[in-house]
């Protein structure tokens, strides 16, 4: 049998986690392409108006595995412990699919700490509705989250290493912005490689350990709320004596990225801060200005620096 | 022989180009509208030069040996002039002012469709911002508004300066700015007041949207197309309660800073007046290599291709 995970949104940032758990209970994975125009634009065919970029690319996506496997998986994300929250289209989106699409077979889980759901039984309720035993899924949950904890730690470690091996003179920029911005094909990747294109080193604050000790994110505001922009910020504390520069992403209309980006940016002091929206309608121009002058700044500012001291 | 340099700046509304010489010193300039005719514009522009140094009778001591493009055609024109700096707005505006006031801190600049805010400390910008995708409270802004009440954009400046009443006009967005400057002047506001409400919203919207958070400190300078407007000159000066600098050629900072660029490069090319005889076109083309579809550019010269952009792999057949 098939499972089906769409490549967009959390999938970013669960993927090994995920894929590891299928593959433990016997079933094969398929994953859907990486984002391209016709994904993009069938996902703004099926989405509602309103929703954000992201969340139309998800349906896009989904779309694209529609007919390819025997079930898709879309979990449902609202609570987790220390009152962390996630934002409501993480919540919505296995309604929103199962009501826009006709005949698609979808599994689903409820993380929903608040409500007293807690992350392990989930998934032994997805191994339970796809006919697996109790203890093979418990040992398959098992597994997959501790190569979830070795990812995550892994990639944590690598970046720390490149970053304390940085030439003083490189610019080095932190990417701030979800991983399902930034690693998106569409929507992160042109970025990042133009930015790259230009020499600058790519720091990415999405990437840190699995736990992190005290609540760094804090040090910035006291009054976040979503657990991923807590995440962001975290990676902001972490890395921020390394950086030349911070680059923000968001997607239109993104309801808590519009208020957590602009408190960043009134909010941290020294270092030169970019924001970028994405819509649609992009052209490549714009936003090529805003990064050739936002590395130009950087730039400069550094050349200013060497002389004075 | 002296050394010249060429500086072309190539916006949505307007395209400006200067040549200057080793000091800095602007001898030839020259602005005209740029007509959604990138390519045209610029053959213009570099006749209308050559004319201006005849004139002047200098044409046969130009020796131009370096070409800078800016604004948002730069590359299509940089691969037109075969320039050799091709640098966004925000530096070469940044260094062609700070050429003349070396002292700026703040530099306000309203273009066609982008408005800036620069901040430069001890002569190196340090920070900076730039209007979202939406060209409200922008030149464009200004001349829609302009044709609607059937003034030359020219004017605007000099009616709103006749006001002292401006109407309160909302320049968040542009249609709600047209219904609300209907609704003014069916309940009797006059044109002045209409016009001063504008320049004043123009302001407004800026500081709010552009300047929002950024300390403005002395010496400010203000320029971009929109600098020419002395009603908007007077509604920053009132707004930010300090003296605002508009140069006599404010609207030629970034030709003059990219020709610097050009100049600091150390790459010398002669340059000659004869573009304006060559034939150029762009073909645009969908790539058809993956589902991405990239929106190729080609650049002929003659007929013969010598610049390509707009694919995002190296996937492209066409």
């Amino acid at each position: 049998m098939k499972i089906g995970i769409p490549n967009a949104m959390l999938s970013h940032k669960y993927m090994v986690l995920w894929e590891s758990f299928f593959k433990s209970l016997d079933f094969d994975v398929v994953i859907s392409s990486k984002t391209n125009k016709e994904i993009l634009e069938n996902g703004i065919k099926y989405s509602n108006d309103e929703s954000c970029l992201a969340s139309k690319i998800f349906l896009g996506h989904v779309q694209d595995l529609h007919g390819k496997c025997d079930y898709i998986f879309i979990p449902r994300h609202c609570s987790f412990k220390n009152n962390d929250v996630a934002c409501v289209k993480f919540n919505a989106l296995y309604d929103i699919c199962n009501n826009t699409f006709n005949n698609l077979k979808i599994v689903t889980c409820d993380f929903d700490y608040n409500r007293g759901k807690k992350e392990i039984s989930e998934y032994l309720n997805i191994g339970k509705s796809l006919g697996r035993s109790y203890f093979k899924t418990f040992r398959a949950y098992i597994k997959a989250k501790n190569e979830y904890r070795k990812y995550c730690n892994n990639k944590y470690e690598n970046q720390n290493e490149i970053l304390k091996n940085k030439n003083k003179k490189d610019n080095n920029i932190l990417i701030v912005s979800h991983p399902y911005i930034t690693h998106d094909e569409i929507l992160g990747r042109p970025i990042v490689n133009y930015l790259e294109k230009m020499g600058a080193n790519i720091i990415y604050a999405d990437i840190i350990p699995e736990k992190v000790k005290g609540d760094l994110w804090s040090n910035i505001s006291k009054n976040i709320y979503w657990k991923y922009s807590k995440e962001l910020l975290t990676g902001i504390e972490l890395y921020k004596e390394y950086i030349d520069g911070i680059v923000f992403i968001s997607v239109f209309s993104c309801g808590p990225d519009s208020l957590v980006t602009d408190l960043c940016i009134r909010k941290i002091k020294n270092i030169p801060c970019l924001n970028l929206v994405l819509d649609e309608l992009n052209s490549d121009t714009g936003m090529q200005t805003r990064l050739e002058s936002f590395v130009d700044v950087i730039t400069y500012k550094k050349k200013a620096g060497a002389i004075n001291e | 022989m002296s050394k010249h340099y060429l500086g072309v700046d190539i916006g949505s509304i307007s395209t400006k180009a200067i040549v200057m010489d080793e000091n800095n010193n602007i001898i030839l300039d020259k602005y005209i509208w740029t007509q959604a005719n990138p390519i045209l514009a610029t053959k213009t522009i570099i006749n209308d030069l050559k004319k201006e140094a005849e004139d002047k009778g200098i044409v046969d001591e130009l020796n131009i040996v370096g070409v800078g493009t800016t604004g948002s055609a730069r590359k299509l024109v940089g691969s037109m002039l075969d320039s050799q700096v091709v640098k966004n707005e925000i530096t070469a505006h940044a260094i062609g002012t700070l050429s003349i006031y070396p002292d700026v801190r703040t530099i306000l600049e309203i273009g066609g469709q982008d408005s800036k805010i620069i901040i430069i400390q001890d002569g190196v910008v340090v920070d900076y911002a730039m209007n979202t995708l939406c060209a409200a409270g922008t030149g464009a802004f200004l001349s829609s508004q302009a044709q609607r009440l059937g003034v030359k954009i020219e004017d605007l400046g000099d009616i709103s300066l006749k006001s002292n009443n401006p109407s309160k006009i909302a320049a968040k967005c542009t249609v709600f700015a047209e219904s609300d400057l209907v609704h003014k002047a069916q309940i009797g506001h006059t044109k002045e007041d209409i016009i001063a409400g504008l320049c004043k919203a123009v302001v407004s919207n800026y500081l709010n949207n552009v300047g929002k958070g950024k300390n403005i400190y002395d010496k400010v300078v203000f320029q971009g197309g929109v600098s020419k407007n002395e009603g908007v000159t007077r509604y920053f000066k009132e707004a930010l309660q300090k003296e605002v600098y508009v140069d006599k050629n404010s609207h030629l900072m970034g030709a003059l800073g990219v020709a610097i660029l050009a100049r600091k490069s150390d790459q010398e090319k002669k340059f000659n007046f004869d573009i304006s005889e060559q034939d150029f076109i762009t073909k645009g083309s969908e790539c058809s290599g993956c589902s991405n579809n990239c929106e190729i550019i080609k650049v002929y010269k003659n007929g013969n291709i010598i610049d390509r952009w707009g694919n995002r792999c190296e996937n492209s057949k066409t």
